[in-house]
């Protein structure tokens, strides 16, 4: 037997008063109502339902709003020209499923990307996909993994791609044929932002977040953003644009205004959307600290100024 | 003479853009005032609201925090640097925007309003320990027996001091975080809501409830482990109830959590590896706390959050 540390009663002493200090400090415990595992499950499954249904109804708002846009600007993005086939696809992941995988395949949703809504007038209509398909290959090509990136896809391929067709059990052959549009396809943010922005690199997408489509009283007010999102994907693309932002947002803003009104809306939202946002976030007010304190130059992205041109752009454009 | 093609290629854009920009300065520079006129209003209405739901938690829970109890004064502060941040004022560099705290409200029938403060006073000192910044307005109190605390404040160019009534509240003060993420916050220095989450939440006794959870935070000293995320749910909805918000409200609001991103719903396996618990977990968990607290409305009892044995 060995006879204990000499020091051992100093380290005991030292432990004692740590543990002390820690019971001093340690967070104080409640004692919460237990919740089951398996009825979490389950609501977490019917939640996760509930919010797909929700999800889709916003994807077909935006996209309700932003095909239009994108078909009717074809000839004026000659550098962000892309196929579109007006399809809303989902897939849903092989491995370990989620909450919201498993409320997908509930609803027919495959590995392979699936037909979720088919818009209408489009060139998936008029080949006649349905919803509930299941494009299994793509001129010869599997799709499975592809996804969400099947707009990639259609942009590396020849102008009337054949696709195979999972149908309620039986297979057959489509034949697709492109419509052109500018680049740019809406996608769904699951955010409380209230500003779009775009990537104009790599798969080219417009992101909407959620926040903006609650804020905005109409559809007339989020046309009017996303157009002008819009007009700044087809018109940035070239390389001397990168130098003249300032110039750029009077044509982005223009462009934009043009395309709502040919598509239909009522282009004297513009006038109030951009303030109201800026109000929600006051540094958008002024964003340039160096013009503003020089106090005589005026920088285009402005809201003000914009405010103040709107409206003698609005009577133009209206008048013609 | 490529220098020369780039002079020439800005010159020409330059002159595009004045011919384009038709505007006059003037106006501009109006239109900017009357922005941040309503931007300013619409803050500070916002401000309002997190102090008097918060205000309300925190005198409430009085007895639920007895370690954590600072001055209550019902204000909404700002100073000229915070301003000049939001580009609410011009822009100032930020050596010669002042620090100083600004009173830009007062409750009606507040500590402060009591002690004869206004809106506009810059207030220098609290308890005889000069103030930095807002967050100042909130250090603890030596003594908390006294009836009244000396407040040393500027109006317009008078100093002056007041004897302001010594109320106590729970924590700090709520107030806005300027961020359109839907969010709430427990930090070192106070509780916060963001602008997303006032936008999210769609009526006062859900700002109550997620409040209430931040201060559970703030009188637990937790934060960050998902049982402890439960349990500041647990006191928060007792928070809640004491402040006489209705409860019912909490499990929906979580409901609506969880619909808002229905990638965020994970499988139980991973829930170990995140902060918070799952939300259906929650709703579960508060559907059961409301009814604790109703029963014990109804049979009479104090409203207080159960202990483990």
């Amino acid at each position: 037997m060995s006879r204990p540390h000499r020091h051992s009663r100093v380290l005991v002493g030292l432990v004692g008063l740590l543990s002390l200090t820690l019971a001093c400090i340690a967070p104080k415990r409640l004692a919460p109502p237990e919740v089951a595992v398996e009825e979490t499950n389950e609501l977490s499954d019917d939640l996760a339902g509930e919010g797909l249904d929700a999800m889709r109804e916003d994807v077909a708002r935006l996209r309700k709003l932003t095909d239009p846009l994108r078909l009717l600007a074809a000839d004026r993005c000659p550098d962000a020209i892309v196929p579109y086939v007006g399809v809303m696809l989902e897939t849903v992941t092989q491995a370990e499923p989620t909450p919201l995988d498993r409320a997908r395949s509930l609803r027919g949703v495959a590995v392979n990307p699936t037909v979720v809504e088919v818009m209408p007038d489009s060139p998936a209509a008029r080949a006649g996909l349905q919803r509930g398909d299941i494009i299994r290959s793509f001129n010869g090509h599997r799709t499975i993994f592809y996804g969400n990136f099947m707009d990639r896809l259609w942009l590396d391929s020849d102008e009337a791609p054949l696709l195979e067709i999972e149908r309620s059990g039986d297979r057959l052959d489509v034949q697709l044929a492109y419509q052109a549009a500018c680049t740019g396809p809406p996608v769904l943010y699951l955010s409380g932002a209230l500003g779009t922005w775009h990537r104009s690199w790599g798969t080219e997408r417009l992101y909407v977040p959620r926040g903006l489509m609650d804020f905005v009283d109409s559809d007339d007010e989020l046309v009017i953003v996303i157009a002008h999102e819009l007009a700044h994907m087809a018109l940035d693309s070239t390389r001397e644009s990168r130098r003249m932002t300032r110039e750029l947002e009077v044509r982005a803003d223009r462009m934009g205004l043009e395309l709502a009104l040919r598509a239909g809306y009522d282009i004297h939202a513009a006038v109030g959307i951009w303030e109201r946002l800026a109000i929600q976030r006051p540094w958008m007010i002024t964003r340039d600290r160096k013009l503003e304190s020089r106090g005589s130059r005026v920088n285009h992205s402005h809201v003000a100024a914009r405010a103040l041109l709107m409206p003698s752009l609005i009577t133009e454009l209206e008048s013609k | 003479m490529f220098v020369a093609l780039c002079c020439l290629s800005i010159a020409t854009v330059s002159s595009i853009a004045e011919s384009a920009n038709a505007v006059d300065p003037r106006d501009v520079a109006a239109r900017i005032a009357s922005l941040r006129e309503a931007a300013l209003a619409s803050i500070l209405a916002k401000e309002r609201r997190i102090v008097e739901i918060g205000d309300k938690l925190r005198t409430s829970g009085l007895e639920l925090c007895p370690d954590e109890r600072r001055l209550l004064w019902g204000v909404v502060t700002a100073s000229e640097h915070e301003l000049v941040a939001l580009r609410l004022v011009p822009y100032k560099s930020r050596r010669k925007a002042s620090n100083e705290v600004e009173i830009l409200w007062l409750a009606p029938d507040s500590p402060a309003d009591r002690a004869g403060l206004e809106v506009g006073d810059i207030v220098l000192s609290a308890d005889g320990k000069r103030l930095k910044k807002s967050s100042n307005l909130y250090r603890r109190v030596s003594d908390k027996d006294r009836k009244t605390v000396p407040v040393r404040y500027r109006r317009g160019d008078e100093e002056g001091v007041v004897s302001m009534p010594l109320v106590l509240g729970c924590f700090t003060a709520a107030s806005l975080w300027h961020s359109d993420s839907v969010n709430a916050y427990k930090g070192y220095f106070g509780v916060y809501l963001t602008s997303g989450i006032l936008r999210f939440a769609t009526s006062d006794d859900e700002l109550a409830v997620i409040l209430g959870h931040e201060f559970g935070h703030a009188i637990l000293r937790t934060g960050g482990k998902p049982h402890f995320e439960a349990e500041a749910d647990y006191i928060g909805l007792y928070l809640a109830a004491r402040a006489g918000y209705d409860i019912e409200t909490a499990p929906g609001l979580w409901r609506r959590m969880g619909l808002r991103n229905p990638y965020g719903l994970i499988n139980a396996e991973y829930e170990k590896f995140g902060s918070h618990p799952r939300s259906p977990a929650r709703v579960l968990a508060l559907d059961a706390a409301v009814q604790e607290i109703r029963e014990k409305q109804k049979a009479g009892l104090p409203l207080e959050p159960e202990v483990p044995e």
